[in-house]
């Protein structure tokens, strides 16, 4: 635990973390850009959740939308890794305080734990049921888990800054 | 006489909440915030549909009729909730430039996926002129989330 909070000191201390941290435009527009990236992220997560739950897309195959909209999901992701680090590192001392920047953190590996299920078992025999007028109660159960940990995530991440 | 709307929207029970409530904006906020997520989702694939960037081997106005319910939805939600945010202290988003740029830039985005949109449903081979606008259109939304942003630091 010691050895969390020296990490989160030393992050804290480097000198672009610093820099970000007092700098009057640069926060904003890493934040700015955090939010637009997570956008796509949960945005498209959400598509293919509907998707599977059949509230939209109807007329398109789910592999077809799948593999389309993943590039866009992880490229977004990318972009939502590197500006949440760069933030984290700004304020890592207080936000490592923070128990609902704790909670988002939970939510996210939660969120890529479900994606990951889905992927390795039911999405594994999509070709059987692509089909059929309704997915499997196991892709509709991953879809909702999804769409509520996204959810979760988002009013997460909107309170870390309400919250201190 | 816009101002007056502004005022009136302000001295409502509902504005009044929002000025006085501690929790009320961070609660509309984030439901601002996760219609813009649903939003942002739709926009963006429909509209790189549109632009032949993704799911090619479908034509841009299956993606898009199976994202208008969705999309209108999440559009809705914001709308709402923005009324509410603005509603909370109206005079100062009434005065606020960027609240103005935003919400013609909205008005121009509206606008133009509605006509897009019909273009692309009357046609089954988009011209290149038609893709671009997509292109054009997509970064119109993205201005729009922009000078949202923007509206908070100021």
């Amino acid at each position: 635990m010691n050895l969390l909070v020296d990490f989160c000191q030393w992050l804290n201390d480097l000198p672009p973390s610093q820099t970000l941290a007092e700098s009057e435009w640069a926060f904003p527009i890493v934040e700015s850009v955090h939010v637009l990236a997570l956008g796509l992220v949960a945005g498209t997560v959400a598509l293919v959740d509907l998707r599977v739950l059949g509230l939209a897309l109807g007329d398109i195959r789910l592999t077809a939308v799948a593999r389309r909209l993943l590039p866009l999901t992880w490229g977004g992701f990318a972009v939502m890794a590197l500006t949440g680090g760069a933030l984290f590192a700004s304020e890592a001392v207080k936000l490592s305080h923070n128990p609902l920047f704790l909670l988002k953190l939970v939510l996210l590996l939660l969120a890529g734990l479900n994606a990951w299920v889905f992927h390795a078992t039911v999405y594994r025999r999509v070709a059987v049921w692509e089909q059929a007028p309704v997915a499997p109660a196991q892709a509709r159960v991953a879809a909702i888990t999804s769409l509520a940990t996204w959810t979760a995530i988002i009013i997460a991440g909107r309170f870390i800054a309400y919250v201190h | 006489m816009l101002e007056n709307l502004f005022r009136w929207l302000g001295a409502t029970p509902v504005g009044l909440y929002m000025r006085d409530s501690d929790w009320g904006f961070a609660s509309v906020e984030t439901v601002h915030l996760l219609g813009l997520t649903a939003l942002g989702g739709a926009v963006v694939v429909a509209h790189l549909a549109g632009a032949g960037v993704i799911l090619r081997q479908s034509s841009p106005a299956a993606v898009q009729r199976g994202l208008r319910g969705f999309g209108t939805g999440a559009l809705v939600a914001l709308i709402v909730s923005g009324v509410l945010l603005v509603s909370s202290k109206p005079i100062r988003y009434y005065l606020d430039g960027a609240f103005r740029i935003k919400m013609l830039l909205l008005a121009l985005a509206i606008a133009s996926s509605i006509a897009l949109y019909r273009a692309f449903a009357n046609t089954d081979a988009p011209s290149p002129a038609l893709r671009g606008a997509a292109l054009l259109s997509l970064g119109l939304w993205l201005s729009v989330g922009v000078a949202g942003r923007i509206i908070g630091f100021l």
